[in-house]
């Protein structure tokens, strides 16, 4: 299935998923990237999953990233029965990100989210165990943020 | 007289459970990787793997660091296979920029990634007979990985963190004698393989702590996101090289080795297969390998232009992803690494259930992580 | 080892002729401790693969009498193989209390000496010398198998040097 079919197909069961468009004279690679609301992203993923058409059976990558003013997570999907991958970016509340975790359908997001709680603070709601994974359990801030500053310490 | 209890899985809960920490300190864990067992008697009942002993903020620093730099960095992901990582850290800013890079320079890396891959095997090769409890298998494997370190030594001055991959092509051109040098390792190598399956593989002992144990069917393995080796023990026949090719692999014909069973032999199995599939596919790079540049007009302050990539090469130990995102400066905006061992290590929490304490070290080791790459 | 070596040496050097007994005995001492530095097997990182490089055959550190135990209550010998988090710190210094009297530790390569290319991490130790004491630093990044060899003499040469009168 090449990209615009796959497009139609998400845009047609999903409304308000839009074809991400980055802005002017910023690349993107040929992946395609859809853009879905914080709220949209279990049913969706679910949808994803379990629709034959779509068959999205692999977890790539989730990731945070840190816009300034907000946060984002991205999820890179792939199938490894049709060959076709997928981005999708959710915008999130800086102060309170909050999304659904997919953990549920794909256990290999797993670790995934918990990385993205563990350095940017995102709170994936539903997921078994969101605890620290790579830091300390007492360490303070989330590192990879822009505005993170670590406090010196006695290793310092 | 009051008879012994006999344990089952109805009573076993009247029973004191013992809770074992494996590692962070530990020879089998590969590094430091803490391992927090509950066991009923030897079997275990619950498993935690606990990571983050190396996390050395590796993806804050590449927001600090050029994008030359981060090649440097890259070295020390996965440390085993720092010619791979080179390979993805360089993709990235390379299509974004759209640079063409020179043929030659292609097959070097080609030529550079799998001899690479077949002295991260014969890593896995020996450190799993150790952890199995043959000793012999790491004297073999280290010796014959020598001999690699030199080829890459001849090439790019270092053993171990490389730094030989540019973006736009490669540091230097092949020595005059690397050639006829690398042909000359594939004829040695090429019977050690058979050497390796008298002393190892076939190996009674050996054969009983693996065969069927720590087994993973097909679709547990793609629900985790299993790559490399381990996916492909399972069943899957999934090669980035093949299915999602990069570089110059498409001209190159190979077979990628698949498993049946999914448990620790066909794990161990894939990976000497895939050394042998490895050293066909030098074979033909050195074959076919054209004369000219070895790198392409580049600037030389790296900046590429605003922009996001996803780019993922086949590693030794699967499917080794970088998600860049630049904003048209000299450093990356975000850097995102997915390393295979890192998703690859997590399944422990299920499939470690069930099995005895000894098994724990068999089914740790045929994962083959990297704790660099797990932590980053 | 008590009286012998505390109490001992003092009294012996008291008498006519016992500073030749003592440096005589100081020569076996540190000659067997010497020449069975039994390091813990224990790698951090990068540079732990490079020492089992020395482990291997072809550089093969058993020959000054280096052979590698996997627990550090029979250890004398630690090497710092690589980076050393904040989150490793505590076990570390654990580790090296848990060995016993003479105990010896090589921080080995630019992690292990300064913290390396991590230097301005949020969550690296900048120096294993800030959590526990170093014999020998070795550069590098990581440093050649040669290197460590050359480590494990000049620890010898510091042994030889050691003296049952702690001055």
């Amino acid at each position: 299935m090449d990209n615009l079919e796959l497009l139609s197909k998400i845009t047609g069961k999903f409304p308000e998923v839009k074809e991400f468009l980055p802005a002017a004279g910023v690349l993107k690679d040929e992946m395609l990237a859809v853009s879905a609301p914080a709220g949209v992203i279990l049913p969706l993923c679910t949808e994803l999953k379990n629709n034959k058409d779509f068959d999205f059976d692999y977890v790539m990558c989730i990731s945070g990233v840190d816009l300034k003013d907000k946060l984002q997570a991205v999820y890179h999907l792939y199938s490894l029965k049709r060959k076709h991958k997928l981005e999708i970016k959710t915008e999130l509340d800086a102060v309170k990100p909050e999304v659904d975790s997919v953990s549920s359908l794909w256990q290999g997001a797993d670790w995934h989210e918990r990385e993205a709680y563990d350095m940017f603070g995102i709170v994936f709601k539903g997921h078994p165990n969101l605890t620290r994974i790579l830091t300390a359990e007492d360490f303070e801030g989330y590192p990879l943020r822009k505005d993170y500053e670590g406090k010196p310490d006695n290793y310092d | 007289m009051k008879e012994n209890p006999i344990i089952t899985t109805d009573n076993c809960a009247e029973f004191e459970e013992m809770t074992l920490n494996m590692g962070p300190q530990h020879p089998s864990t590969h590094g430091v990787f803490h391992l927090l067992l509950k066991m009923n008697g030897e079997t275990i009942t619950y498993a935690r793997p606990d990571i983050g002993y190396l996390h050395r903020g590796m993806e804050k620093l590449a927001e600090k660091r050029t994008y030359q730099a981060n090649i440097a960095m890259s070295d020390r992901w996965d440390y085993i296979a720092a010619m791979s990582n080179n390979f993805a850290a360089v993709l990235g800013p390379e299509k974004l920029m759209k640079v063409q890079v020179p043929k030659r320079a292609e097959y070097i890396r080609v030529i550079m990634a799998e001899l690479n891959r077949i002295a991260s095997h014969l890593i896995f090769f020996g450190t799993y007979g150790i952890d199995i409890g043959a000793f012999t298998p790491f004297f073999y494997a280290f010796r014959d990985r020598e001999k690699i370190l030199d080829l890459f030594e001849s090439v790019s001055g270092a053993r171990l963190t490389f730094n030989y991959f540019r973006i736009g092509g490669v540091a230097q051109d092949l020595p005059a004698d690397f050639i006829a040098n690398t042909k000359e390792f594939i004829r040695f190598f090429r019977p050690k393989l058979k050497e390796y399956d008298t002393l190892l593989s076939q190996n009674v002992i050996f054969r009983d702590r693996t065969v069927g144990v720590g087994a993973v069917s097909a679709e547990e393995a793609v629900n985790w996101a299993w790559s490399g080796p381990n996916l492909r023990g399972s069943g899957v026949n999934f090669d980035i090289r093949k299915d999602d090719t990069y570089s110059v692999y498409s001209e190159f014909d190979f077979a990628v080795p698949t498993g049946a069973n999914g448990d620790c032999w066909d794990r161990y199995m894939v990976r000497m297969k895939e050394m042998y599939e490895s050293t066909v596919i030098i074979e033909q790079a050195l074959a076919k390998i054209p004369e000219g540049e070895i790198m392409a007009k580049v600037p030389r302050v790296i900046k590429p232009p605003a922009g996001e990539i996803y780019i993922r090469i086949e590693a030794p130990k699967g499917d080794l992803g970088v998600y860049l995102i630049s904003d048209g400066s000299v450093n990356p905006y975000r850097m995102k690494v997915r390393g295979p061992s890192f998703v690859n290590v997590a399944i422990l929490q299920k499939i470690l259930k069930g099995w005895k304490i000894a098994d724990v070290v068999a089914v740790l080791g045929s994962l083959d992580i990297v704790l660099g790459e797990v932590d980053r | 080892m008590g009286i012998i070596l505390d109490k001992a040496p003092y009294l012996i050097e008291k008498l006519p002729g016992g500073g030749l007994v003592i440096t005589s005995m100081d020569w076996v001492i540190n000659w067997s401790r010497k020449s069975s530095l039994w390091p813990l097997s224990f790698g951090l990182a990068c540079c732990a693969i490079e020492w089992m490089a020395d482990v291997g055959a072809r550089n093969d550190f058993d020959r000054f009498g280096v052979f590698p135990r996997p627990t550090p209550r029979q250890a004398d010998l630690i090497f710092i193989s690589g980076t050393l988090t904040k989150k490793m710190a505590p076990r570390l210094k654990r580790l090296y209390d848990q060995m016993a009297e003479p105990k010896y530790v090589i921080a080995m390569g630019s992690c292990a000496n300064t913290g390396g290319p991590f230097y301005d991490s949020y969550s690296v130790v900048k120096g294993v010398d800030k959590v526990i004491p170093v014999d020998v630093y070795i550069a590098g990044c990581p440093p050649r198998p040669e290197n460590v060899l050359l480590s494990i003499l000049k620890l010898q040469e510091k042994i030889m040097k050691e003296s049952i009168l702690k001055k």
